[in-house]
């Protein structure tokens, strides 16, 4: 995986779940990762400090895919880029 | 000594829709809501701006200040729907009396608005020390203390934290103690006052509070809203009771409980079966029988397909027949308080013939198939209830009522 962000996305959801993640696609679904909505909030309250971002409820609902979650992070840093 | 039929024959009710029975029988009827912009807090560092608050409150008014000075909000709350609860009940407590009088009482975080005072003067402001009374206010078990100290109950005491399904926990542990003959009344129910900065923005991080209300069951709905409040019921034996004549709302006829050993915070479809269940078979009532649910119904897209597969699978066919409501929509998600609310609005509705309603609703998922009711109150004479609790962690507790003619 050549995107850097992805990247770093897929890491933090392998550790997340305690295990190497192997073939996983953006279009790959957070439940099919066996990614329960504790862990995916967990996972996404770590991006958000790491990132400084804040993901809004409407958007957390909306994540589906690990490209979602990914999307959704480039976004909110890009804006964030915008503003500084 | 047999066993004894427990009958409710009082009611002391503080929420977001009155500061007594009468007000907030009046809204759960009316199918009004009491959700609004929280007050309490400056929502400006929250990502939802709405709840259920109790408003209208002035605790000066309800205590002196020496015995204010010892309690936190959801203390307040207990004692003022405990006085209400047997005074309503119009029962004398005598010296004999109040000896085998019970209190049991359920919260989910007791009075953390004490401990986030002495967390402010000790972190925020540097203080070298926090208040002497933080303890005594803080303990979950103050609302159990207080609650017997202002009525000089002096018979088994104490409170449950299940989180959501604390009250309901605490007026089946109380039935029983009623029931067994171990007491000749209980004053049982939850109280809670969740309404600081700390715990909502604990709430805000697990991503389950609606930016807008509470839609039990829609296909629409986007979370819950937190409320407050307390609700205390007064249980003696149905016979005694009668013998006096007083009036009884209802009877407490069965109680189940179970665990789901699953998840700490997701529901799962069994646990909530077994409840129910138990809580029916408890009562020796067949399945058959129940006209009403008051349903844990928290407008969480987990919760309620959940509990909408939970009656499905218990109730079959019948469960087409049995009309459904939460009245979360109404009084907000109480939390440890949650349960007495909707044990008084179920006993209320047997007693009035007429079941409250599930407010804001739109349209209904189709993922529930049960029959929710909309809106507006629905006049039926039913003979059965279930009043439903599933906490986070799994643990669930579930009360049958029976009206009486």
């Amino acid at each position: 995986m050549s995107d850097p962000l992805a990247a770093q996305i897929l890491a933090r959801l392998s550790t997340a779940l305690h295990k190497p993640l192997e073939g996983v696609a953006p279009e790959t679904s957070l439940a099919d990762l066996a990614l329960d909505s504790l862990d995916l909030i967990t996972v996404m309250f770590e991006l958000e400090d790491q990132f400084g971002i804040s993901i809004p409820d409407e958007e957390f609902r909306a994540l589906g895919t690990v490209g979602d979650v990914t999307e959704a992070v480039r976004k909110l840093v890009a804006a964030q880029g915008r503003h500084e | 000594m047999s066993e004894r039929r427990v009958a409710v024959t009082g009611i002391g009710v503080i929420c977001a829709l009155g500061t007594n029975r009468t007000e907030t029988w009046a809204a759960l009827a009316a199918g009004r809501s009491g959700i609004g912009p929280i007050e309490a807090v400056d929502t400006g560092r929250l990502r939802f701006q709405n709840g259920a608050e109790v408003k209208r409150f002035e605790p000066q008014q309800w205590f002196d200040p020496a015995k204010l000075a010892l309690l936190d909000r959801f203390a307040q709350f207990a004692v003022v729907a405990a006085r209400e609860a047997v005074q309503d009940a119009g029962i004398e407590l005598t010296p004999a009396l109040r000896e085998r009088t019970a209190v049991v009482t359920g919260t989910g975080v007791g009075g953390q608005n004490a401990q986030q005072c002495g967390f402010e003067d000790l972190y925020l402001s540097g203080r070298e020390r926090v208040h002497p009374l933080t303890i005594p206010r803080t303990m979950a078990s103050a609302s159990a203390s207080q609650i017997s100290i202002e009525l000089g109950t002096l018979g088994p005491a104490l409170t449950v934290s299940t989180a959501c399904s604390a009250a309901n926990h605490a007026i089946g542990l109380a039935m029983r103690l009623v029931r067994s003959g171990e007491a000749e009344l209980a004053l049982a129910g939850g109280s809670e006052a969740p309404f600081s900065l700390g715990l909502l923005k604990a709430w805000e991080a697990l991503r389950v509070i609606a930016p807008d209300t509470c839609r039990p069951f829609c296909r629409d709905r986007l979370g819950m809203i937190l409320g407050e409040g307390a609700a205390m019921l007064a249980l003696e034996p149905l016979e005694a009771a009668q013998a006096r004549g007083a009036r009884v709302y209802a009877e407490v006829a069965g109680f189940g409980m179970s665990s789901d050993a699953h998840h700490i915070t997701q529901p799962s479809v069994e646990g909530p079966v077994r409840a129910m269940r138990a809580a029916l078979a408890d009562a020796g009532a067949p399945l058959e029988a129940v006209g009403y649910i008051n349903a844990h119904g928290t407008g969480t897209p987990g919760n309620d397909v959940v509990e909408a597969q939970a009656l499905r699978r218990l109730f079959g066919r019948h469960a087409d027949r049995i009309a459904v409501s939460s009245t979360k929509s109404m009084h907000g998600h109480a939390l440890g308080a949650a349960g007495a609310l909707e044990a008084a609005a179920t006993a209320l509705a047997l007693y009035h013939g007429l079941l409250p309603p599930t407010a804001n609703f739109t349209s209904l998922d189709p993922a529930c198939e049960i029959d929710v009711i909309a809106h507006r109150a629905r006049p039926a004479r039913v003979e059965w209830a279930l009043s439903n609790s599933f906490a986070f962690g799994g643990l669930n507790a579930v009360l049958a009522f029976r009206a009486l003619a």
